[in-house]
């Protein structure tokens, strides 16, 4: 396991910075998209709400590989390699994310995807 | 089979420079690299060019082993969408329509190369729509 540095952490709670999770499945076909409710739970795990994810929750399901990117106001970026745990339903977490959600969105969540970061580099191309 | 043309809404934010563009990538371990995209230009009515910096990235690395790639592109505050295709081609040392039209004087980095992305699905990712087909 690894630790996400101060600067990420920073760049994670600014409130404009954008947030994306890369999964693939057993085939190598990458799926990228948007997370909005991503959450440090502490400097080596994070965790988000699973409202509408599909193709991401199967691919999670199936083998674990999750990269999540991080692009700061400045456009400074950054990706999170991490190893997917499980999703939480029905635990005091899951509870507090849905009434949370259901307050300040409207949403229903199904779950939420907690994993532990593996490392943290550069997202540069 | 019916061929992809990207639509005008998908267009007008591939070229935005405000929009927010991650490229996925995978290797042989399959190991998800996503790398932020700068530059983008659409070059034909599946097909977009995008640039990288480094030859020697991961992204570029996997890219060589493993042609499938997912793009996701976020126009802050107001639309989403993921496309999903495979790299033709790439193409190094200024080569590539991207590099057309004369980008000196600016200050943006100079690119090393372009990837050649041919383009076979795209999905919304806006929440209330969010994995619907687009086109």
């Amino acid at each position: 396991m690894a630790v996400i540095p101060d600067g990420v952490l920073d760049i994670l709670a600014e409130p404009r910075s954008i947030k994306m999770a890369g999964t693939v499945d057993n085939n190598g076909v990458p799926n990228v998209v948007v997370i909005s409710t991503l959450s440090v739970l502490n400097p080596e795990t994070i965790a988000f709400a699973d409202i509408r994810l599909g193709k991401t929750r199967r691919n999670l399901r199936q083998n674990g590989k999750l990269t999540i990117a991080v692009i700061g106001g400045g456009k400074e970026a950054c990706q999170i390699e991490c190893r997917f745990v499980h999703f939480e339903d029905r635990t005091p977490l899951f509870y507090r994310w849905r009434n949370l959600l259901w307050d300040r969105m409207h949403m229903e969540i199904k779950g939420v995807a907690i994993a532990g970061v593996v490392n943290v580099r550069g997202a540069e191309l | 089979m019916k061929e992809l043309v990207i639509p005008e809404d998908v267009l007008e934010i591939l070229e935005s420079p405000s929009s927010i563009k991650v490229i996925g990538t995978v290797d042989s371990e399959k190991n998800v690299n996503l790398a932020h995209v700068r530059m983008v230009k659409v070059v034909g009515k599946d097909t977009i060019e995008f640039a990288y910096l480094c030859d020697e990235g991961k992204a570029i690395e996997n890219i060589r082993k493993n042609k499938n790639l997912s793009l996701a592109i976020f126009e802050p505050d107001t639309i989403a969408f993921q496309l999903k295709g495979r790299a033709k081609e790439m193409a190094g040392g200024g080569k590539g329509k991207l590099f057309d039209g004369g980008r000196d004087g600016n200050d943006e980095p100079k690119p090393a190369g372009v990837v050649s992305m041919k383009v076979r699905d795209i999905y919304a990712l806006t929440m209330a729509v969010a994995g619907e087909r687009w086109a």
